[in-house]
């Protein structure tokens, strides 16, 4: 096995680290649990190195041997001074770096469980020369030889795929913690041709809390005469609350910040709880969003592109989760807005690919399609069973068994139907074809297995074997996947509208043919038990069996079907008992047909419509 | 030509012919064996794929279990809960209502107990990062470095940190005029 490239986004707050598996990135978790490593180092008294949450932890007590953001000091020659119990040294930015990057190092390779020693590392699309080199010597210093620095935007495009596509125009909007970036790239054939780049090194979800923060210690004064401020453990409750409300403004459209005694006077405990809506939430950083649209805007002026230049637009970043932010991009830029992949991870994901395409990885592992669609066969009432449930990836095999839906049926249809509705008659039709010379058996003997097969192709081949005989029947359908992506799209949204009545007809549907082999089943025993049926117990259950057939012909409700069964299945179930018992003695094969008299039909048994629909 | 030279001709041709056969059929062997192994690593990779789709539906449709057992285990405090302030509202007697509250607080933690979840220690403890998270550092005449107060308990599960204590650390006595010169 070749030996994985890491790909690791050193980040100015927080850093995180990728690798490829089966041709997909994924993220690293590290020694604390966490997919996220803080990007800060500190020095404790006793000399000892801490980095990533421990380091955050201790900040406040060891402010002078605390090291956050280096990242803005990079390619820069000032020195970090360290004083350890008197003791000063000097530390440049690289170094300093080379110890987050040695921590996501062990890290990876803990997850791995073996010797990581190569890396890409992203950095900023406006580093220059300098600040990449001590990026890159940041990685030596760590014992990562660093196969190769790319831009921060151009991973985020990477895990997107998009360099694969077409000659396109794309702008990544990256706001995180503490920054904010944005970047506007070509990219045609592989090659990222970086058009502009502008951001603010001041900017971030940080300031987005603050904001939420200030509005409560005002309101929390305006109804106490209180000043929260000054009280350092009521302070630090507000921060967590107002991130958490932030983050759930995110998918609610209104919040409850409840901080019961969050401090005391002496009138007793006093308690806050303040209602945030999303408006209000928005009104309060407007200016901040405003300074962000500012920034593409020059960003655009910068490239001489405008908003209709721009094909696609990647949002990187958690403070890209918030709706008034992508709302104000896609009014910006009316494009295609990129946001399925975690926007803190993406990346690092990006990274990954990178690694994974110097490592050769990417060549090796040919990527395979996915099934579209569902594949399914028609079954008994006109339900399409599915066999390959869409996304599949292909080549891949599955089967199922089925059984007759008449006595002595002497041939199956096979209908092959493509689409996510439950009907078949709503999906597309691939083909048909007749498995014939079944043995004459009671219905629901015979085993037909149905067996899929997708090649790489996307060649279909569907065969159904009758297990008695072996005989089988088959048909190759050449275009199982070549679908516009039109129809695709199209055929998935009409299976999302219809999704309630499809189910509710194909509950009914089910209902009924549940009802047809009961019937058949109390039939069968009866007239198998003849006489040692009590003439009481007959008229039962054949008045059961004609109420049930009233409401199958009369097409009554589901539940109302539902309840004729259940008492049916009830007054059989006796004499079924009776049936099993006295085909005991006699064993094999005529169990399967007595037993089945209270028994739903099993997973793997269901009924292909009769081909000879013999008419009712 | 005899006929007997004319069939020892045919012959000749047709082992000829029948050896062309065997090496052609040689070289078609390798290849198909290439293409069924290929096709056989195909398979196996969009196995390997489906299986990834798989697991992760599954983990997905775990994680939802594993919160609704925790969430099980929480609901009879509600309830309790619940129950308490019905009957405050009904009787407004303020000493039952204390003394059922401490009964439903002595619940809680026996299900955090239960769920192998302890406080984290912090009075008389030195500052580790492990544990703890510094909000504060303040002059005191408490040793450098000794936790002076609690602002939000901290609690391990399995000895795993679950939250860290957020607390004040102390910075020692602050330095006289005489100590800093």
């Amino acid at each position: 096995m070749k030996e994985k490239i890491i790909g690791i986004d050193l980040g100015t707050t927080n850093s995180c680290a990728a690798v490829l598996e089966g041709g997909s990135p994924e993220i690293i978790t590290n020694a604390e649990g966490e997919r996220i490593t803080p990007s800060i180092v500190a020095f404790s008294d006793s000399g000892e190195r801490l980095v990533g949450r421990l380091a955050k932890r201790q900040a406040i007590t060891n402010p002078q041997n605390t090291i956050a953001s280096i990242k803005r000091e990079m390619g820069t020659d000032h020195p970090v001074k360290i004083s350890v119990d008197g003791e000063e040294s000097d530390y440049t930015p690289e170094q300093i770096s080379s110890m987050i990057l040695q921590k996501l190092k062990a890290d990876a390779e803990a997850h791995l469980g073996g010797k990581v020693t190569k890396a890409v590392i992203t950095v900023p699309a406006y580093f220059n020369d300098s600040q990449r080199q001590a990026t890159k010597d940041a990685g030596v210093i760590a014992g990562l030889e660093v196969m190769r620095i790319i831009n921060e935007p151009t991973a985020a495009a990477l895990a997107y795929g998009l360099d694969k596509d077409h000659e396109q125009t794309i702008l990544v909007f990256d706001l995180g913690g503490g920054t904010f970036d944005v970047s506007i790239l070509e990219i045609g054939d592989g090659v990222f041709d970086v058009l502009a780049t502008d951001g603010d090194t001041r900017l971030g979800g940080d300031d987005f809390d603050q904001r939420v923060i200030d509005w409560l210690v005002d309101e929390f004064r305006k109804d106490t005469g209180i000043d929260l401020t000054q009280d350092p453990s009521a302070m630090q409750r507000l921060k967590d609350a107002a991130e958490s409300a932030k983050k759930e403004l995110s998918s609610r459209m209104e919040t409850t910040i409840n901080l019961p005694y969050i401090t005391a006077d002496a009138s007793g405990p006093k308690h806050l709880e303040k209602k945030l809506s999303r408006a209000k939430f928005e009104s309060m950083i407007d200016d901040l969003l405003q300074r962000t649209i500012n920034v593409v805007d020059a960003t655009l002026r910068e490239s001489s592109t405008d908003a209709s230049g721009i094909d696609q637009v990647v949002l990187v970043g958690g403070s890209t989760r918030i709706p008034k932010v992508q709302e104000l991009i896609s009014s910006r830029i009316p494009g295609k807005t990129s946001r399925e992949i975690n926007p803190d991870e993406v990346v690092a994901a990006g990274a990954a690919i990178q690694g994974g395409i110097l490592a050769g990885e990417v060549d090796e592992i040919v990527l395979l399609d996915v099934t579209p669609l569902t594949l399914s066969i028609e079954t008994l009432g006109g339900i399409a069973t599915p066999l390959i449930e869409r996304n599949t990836t292909i080549p891949t095999e599955k089967s199922k068994t089925f059984t007759t839906a008449e006595d002595n049926q002497p041939a199956v249809q096979i209908h092959v139907v493509q689409g996510e509705r439950k009907m078949s008659a709503d999906n597309k039709s691939l083909g048909t074809f007749q498995l014939t010379s079944i043995p004459p058996a009671p219905r629901g003997i015979p085993q037909i297995d149905v067996i899929f097969n997708i090649d790489s192709d996307g060649i279909l081949h569907v065969t159904a074997t009758d297990k008695a005989t072996s005989k089988s029947a088959s048909i190759t359908i050449q275009d199982s996947s070549r679908l516009d992506d039109s129809d695709i799209e199209r055929m998935r949204k009409e299976a999302e509208e219809h999704a309630d009545e499809d189910k509710k007809t194909a509950e009914l549907i089910e209902a009924r043919n549940q009802a047809d082999q009961l019937i058949y089943a109390a039939e069968k025993a009866m007239s198998d038990l003849g006489e040692k049926v009590d003439s009481a117990k007959r008229s039962e259950i054949e008045d059961q069996i004609r109420q049930l057939r009233d409401k199958l012909s009369q097409n009554v409700e589901l539940e109302d079907l539902k309840q004729a069964i259940e008492a049916l299945s009830k007054a059989s179930q006796e004499i079924a008992q009776q049936a099993y018992q006295e085909a005991q003695p006699a064993g094999g094969a005529s169990d399967a047909t007595t037993s089945s008299a209270d028994s739903e039909p099993e997973d793997d048994g269901e009924y292909i419509d009769a081909e000879y629909d013999e008419k009712e | 030509m005899t006929a007997k030279e004319d069939k020892t001709q045919t012959d000749k041709q047709t082992e000829i012919e029948h050896s062309l056969e065997l090496r052609s059929e040689e070289t078609a062997s390798p290849e198909n064996e290439l293409r069924s192994t290929i096709d056989r690593l195909q398979r196996l990779q969009a196995e390997f794929e489906n299986y990834k789709k798989r697991a992760l539906r599954e983990s997905a449709a775990y994680e939802q279990r594993v919160v609704d057992s925790v969430i099980l285990d929480f609901l009879p405090l509600y309830d309790n809960l619940q129950r308490a302030f019905q009957s405050l509202s009904s009787n407004h007697d303020v000493e039952t209502f204390v003394a059922g509250v401490e009964q439903i607080f002595a619940q809680f933690q026996q299900v955090l107990e239960a769920k192998g979840i302890e406080p984290i220690e912090t009075k008389n403890q030195s500052f580790n990062p492990v544990l703890h998270e510094a909000m504060l550092s303040t002059p005191s005449d408490v040793e450098k470095n000794m936790i002076i107060e609690e602002f939000m308990p901290g609690y391990l599960r399995d000895e795993r940190v679950l939250r860290a204590s957020k607390v004040s650390v102390s910075q020692g006595l602050p330095l006289s005029e005489e100590e800093h010169e």
